[in-house]
């Protein structure tokens, strides 16, 4: 209890942390957010139970809304970090946790003829180099860690839909099973401007608290 | 029943199927249907054609069946001297080929329907197909439009004896008799309310899950009639309020604006895709507002009644099902579940839609002289509602009743001067020239409807017969058997007898699929594309669960042993596995469980897939240990042994599990070749909106991850997706060079004959 006490005293940002540290725009500001809290039923897929899960969606402070742009997956952990992030996006890059430091990592293996082809048509480009590298941040919550994933190159058929930068996370629950975890675009049109909420949504990864007890969807 | 137009060119972006299904048939104005334009009967209409390639027809573009079907009979077409030359040039040259088809399907719980559907003035030759007594499949060619008085057009016509008439719309009378709630053998397309005068409308609902009006502020009671119509479609719900004409009883006026998820509830999810919209949020408002059972609500939401009553109980008795609907002047809430409100379905061709039977012209000649269709002339309405007659007059194409349908001419009409002699044998001989045997239908009266509005409302019931079901069902499945190890492996124990799974579980498949909304082809082509495959092509509705282990130098079995999640295994259409499914399963079935066990067995199920090597040595699941009571192994099993259950489970798993979004997207198709173990090239096809929606229920943190190759089956799932594609819309198939062109998936995976 004495420790539970603690941890409610201490300011609400140095629970969070990003690895690599990121520079925050000028107009961020810690009051300017939604505070988004999900059940079961708000998450796009569920395969485990993650009962409540709240963040805070940081936005623009000019900007009274943040364009909703992520679906929500809960997940086994287990399946998160057995499948990392790469495999199967047609990239020669993966992440994958390194367990012995707990820590996300990036590892790049070598496209074999058939993959490469794949690639190519996927991302409607000639040359493998014309593929941008992946951006890792590891992700440190209230109460979860793990990756979030920038990804600049887009398949051709979502490119043809505007998207230009995707995002991708998971975060562990600190001693759980569950995994909480998006994807979406990040680049979004707000008052026909085009807006990048990379840093918007990398904070309001730190703010995510897992597990808390279920209320009645009334 | 699916049906197509006869030419099926590929659809424009964002074009809706009645938009799509119109274009596919321009109708010749002179040649409209019921009546030509000497006020007579027309049996069809004449559908344009033109071979101008710049408005996107081919040069030779064929006649297609409008559904499966055999050939009742047919006529080749003469040579264009013939055409050109009288008895068949008589107002201008005219093609004499045709092709009769009679139609034989399902159109819901024991309703089969037989219904003709005839293409004539065919020029040049018919297709090979074509002869007596052949089985067509919908999408055939039949042949190639003519020419008729000169025009480029050939006559399209579909009706039906009236034994199918009351099958296929439910009556013969003008309207529908609104004292009572519609059909439900057959339930499709919109939902339709009848609000009788004295219907109170409220300013507003503070609990909408209680049916109580003491503490409403009403704004309206209506002292006349109104009809609310209900629409489903990609996520939506709209409501449409109609009333009666105050100068023209068969027009009815709409009431304001049609109101679009306007009670879409931010409490039922915040997932960006489906926030706000009605339909996709179904299953969650089912739950907000009928927790004692969600499934039950889900039926009042979706028909506004309970059509499944020998399955669902809705608790309490007086569950509401408040809308927002416009009134003249203003909308309110309205409880569409009580009883005093009327409920049916495009099923029941509402008159208030424009549908009007038309059977008060009995003389049985070809001079139209129904006192109904006379009134809507005299309204100033015919051209609006007449697509929507259906009208009962003799087949126009028996020589023998000829003079039986135009002796009327000789003496002619208010509008027909009287005809000579001469002139009579002349039109006499034309006609004869282009009639044909027209066996038991030659004599007495058919029921006739316009052939463009019969496909658009029929393209709404997706309800399977048992020919149907069987086309998805590919010949061969591929299967995975190793990394880059393909096997092709021949469909041959798909048994749809009498007694059999397929056959027995049919009607409990389409009224889940009815149920759940899953009335799209894209959307069926998502649900069985799955289910057929997780039930080994509909042979068993439970996962084989026992495992065996090789040696992997010997191959020889080691071990064997039952699947580690036992006895919470995959059972059901789409397959129910872990006891946090079937929990939320049996949750949504409004079927209580004892928290305790119920946290005891999922925990318990968290921690084994967590831990794989704990999985067969520390298991504690069984029943005896978590003192499972009676009554939910006997839920659990009767998701496979209940064949209701195991269709219902599976629509439960849809709705859950957000399907319809995904299925609703564009599917892409990609032509994918592999070369399977001791067999040439395959083919089979795949799509990303086809992975998301296998993903979601299957494999849900690969859903954004279209390239990966882990998902059970994913391969064979997808041979029953690409017959599901070819047997249940008009999407072609990219060839090689990734044109779509081609008509059928290669590799001859449909199961035809």
């Amino acid at each position: 209890m004495k420790k539970l006490l603690l941890l409610m005293v201490i300011p609400f940002f140095s629970s969070g942390e990003i690895t690599p540290e990121i520079t925050t725009p000028d107009n961020f500001s810690e009051l300017s957010f939604d505070q988004l809290t999900l059940h079961r039923g708000n998450y796009l897929a569920d395969a485990i139970d993650c009962k409540i899960i709240s963040l805070k969606l940081f936005h623009p402070s000019e900007h009274n809304k943040y364009p909703p742009s992520a679906s929500w997956l809960c997940l086994f952990a287990v399946d998160v970090i057995s499948n990392g992030y790469g495999p199967g996006q047609a990239l020669p890059e993966k992440v994958y946790l390194d367990k012995k430091t707990g820590l996300w990592r990036k590892k790049k293996y070598i496209l074999n003829k058939e993959g490469t082809q794949r690639t190519l048509e996927v991302y409607g480009i000639k040359s493998l180099s014309e593929l941008k590298p992946l951006e890792l941040y590891n992700i440190r919550s209230i109460n979860a860690r793990g990756y979030a994933v920038i990804n600049r190159n887009i398949p051709l058929e979502e490119k043809k839909k505007g998207v230009k930068k995707k995002l991708s996370f998971c975060l562990i629950q600190n001693q759980g099973y569950a995994a909480f975890c998006g994807f979406g675009s990040i680049i979004n049109l707000v008052d026909g401007k085009e807006v990048d909420f990379t840093p918007y949504m990398l904070k309001s990864l730190e703010t995510v608290e897992m597990g808390l007890p279920e209320k009645p969807m009334k | 029943m699916i049906i197509s137009p006869p030419f099926v060119r590929p659809r424009n972006a964002g074009e809706s199927d009645p938009s799509w299904v119109s274009r596919m048939m321009p109708v010749d104005i002179n040649k409209d249907f019921p009546l030509n334009r000497h006020a007579s009967w027309h049996g069809g209409v004449h559908v344009l054609h033109t071979d101008r390639t710049e408005e996107g027809y081919d040069r030779t573009e064929f006649v297609r069946a409008i559904a499966d079907g055999v050939v009742v009979s047919c006529r080749a077409p003469s040579s264009t001297d013939r055409r050109d030359t009288f008895p068949l040039n008589y107002n201008g040259r005219t093609d004499d080929g045709y092709v009769l088809l009679k139609h034989e399907t399902d159109i819901g719980e024991s309703c089969s329907v037989v219904y003709y559907s005839l293409y004539m003035h065919l020029r040049e030759r018919l297709a090979p197909a074509i002869r007596d007594g052949a089985r067509i499949w919908r999408k055939d060619r039949i042949g190639q439009s003519g020419t008729v008085d000169n025009v480029n057009a050939f006559h399209f016509e579909v009706f039906c004896d009236s034994e199918n008439m009351l099958k296929l719309t439910g009556r013969t009378t003008p309207e529908l008799d609104i004292t009572r709630d519609g059909r439900t053998d057959t339930l499709y397309g919109d939902i339709h309310f009848y609000l009788p005068p004295g219907t109170h409308f409220y300013e507003s609902v503070s609990d909408a899950a209680s049916p109580d009006t003491d503490r409403l502020n009403t704004v309206h009671t209506t002292t006349e009639p109104l009809f609310v119509s209900m629409t489903f479609g990609k996520g939506d719900c709209t409501m449409l309020t109609r009333r009666q004409n105050a100068t023209t009883a068969a027009w009815f006026d709409t009431v304001g604006e049609p109101l679009v998820n306007a009670d879409a509830s931010p409490a039922d999810n915040s997932i960006t895709e489906t926030y706000l919209k009605y339909e996709y949020n179904l299953y969650r408002t089912a739950r907000r507002l009928y927790p004692q059972n969600p499934s039950v609500g889900f039926e009042l939401l979706r028909f506004g009644r309970v059509i499944s009553t020998e399955h669902e109980t809705l608790t309490p008795a007086d569950a509401p099902l408040w809308r927002t609907i416009s009134f003249p002047g203003g909308t309110g809430m309205v409880n569409l579940a009580s009883p005093d409100i009327k409920k049916f379905s495009d099923a029941d061709f509402p008159h208030w839609t424009g549908w009007r039977m038309v059977d008060d012209d009995t003389d049985n000649n070809s001079q139209c002289n129904s006192p109904l269709i006379a009134g809507l002339q005299d309204s100033g309405h015919f051209s609006d509602l007449s697509s929507r007659l259906v009208c009962h007059f003799p087949l126009e194409w028996n020589a023998a009743t000829f003079d039986q349908r135009y002796a009327w001419l000789r003496t002619g009409s208010d509008d027909v001067p009287a005809m000579s002699e001469e002139d009579y044998k002349r039109l006499k001989s034309h006609a004869s020239a282009l009639c044909f045997d027209t066996g038991e239908h030659g004599t007495g009266r058919l029921w006739h409807f316009h052939p463009q509005t019969f496909i658009t409302h029929f393209r709404k019931c997706c309800w399977l017969s048992k020919s149907e079901l069987k086309q998805l069902i590919p010949r061969n499945a591929l299967r995975t058997a190793g990394q880059n190890d393909y096997r092709w492996e021949a469909i041959n124990n798909y048994r749809d007898g009498a007694g059999s799974v397929p056959d027995n579980i049919r009607t409990h498949m389409n009224r889940a699929m009815q149920k759940y909304l899953i009335t799209t082809p894209l959307r069926i082509a998502c649900f069985l594309g799955n289910g057929i495959q997780e039930t080994g092509w509909l042979g068993s509705m439970e996962e084989g669960y026992r495992y065996t282990e090789t040696d992997p130098r010997t191959r020889q079995v080691i071990r064997r042993y039952n699947i580690w999640y036992y006895p919470w295994y995959g059972r059901g259409l789409l397959q129910l596995t872990s006891p946090v499914n079937y929990f939320e399963y049996f949750s949504f079935r409004g079927r209580a469980c004892p928290e305790s066990i119920k946290n005891t067995l999922n925990d318990e199920y968290t921690r084994l897939y967590a831990h794989r090597l704990l999985r067969y040595t520390d298991n504690h699941l069984s029943d005896t240990e978590n003192h499972v009571p009676e009554n939910i192994i006997r839920w659990r099993n009767n998701v496979s042994s209940d064949l209701h259950e195991a269709a219902s489970s599976a629509g439960f798993y849809w709705v859950a599990r957000d399907m319809a979004p995904y299925a609703d997207a564009e599917h892409l198709l990609e032509r994918c070749s592999v070369t399977p173990r001791r067999s040439g090239i395959k083919i089979y096809y795949r799509s990303p909106a086809f992975w998301r929606a296998s993903a979601t229920v299957n494999l849900p943190s690969q859903i954004d991850n279209g390239r990966y190759q882990g998902l059970n089956g994913f391969d064979t799932r997808c041979c029953v997706y690409g017959s599901a594609i070819a047997v249940l819309t008009e999407q072609k198939f990219p060839d090689d060079h990734n044109n779509p062109v081609n008509e059928k998936p290669e590799s001859d995976q449909l199961r035809r004959g």
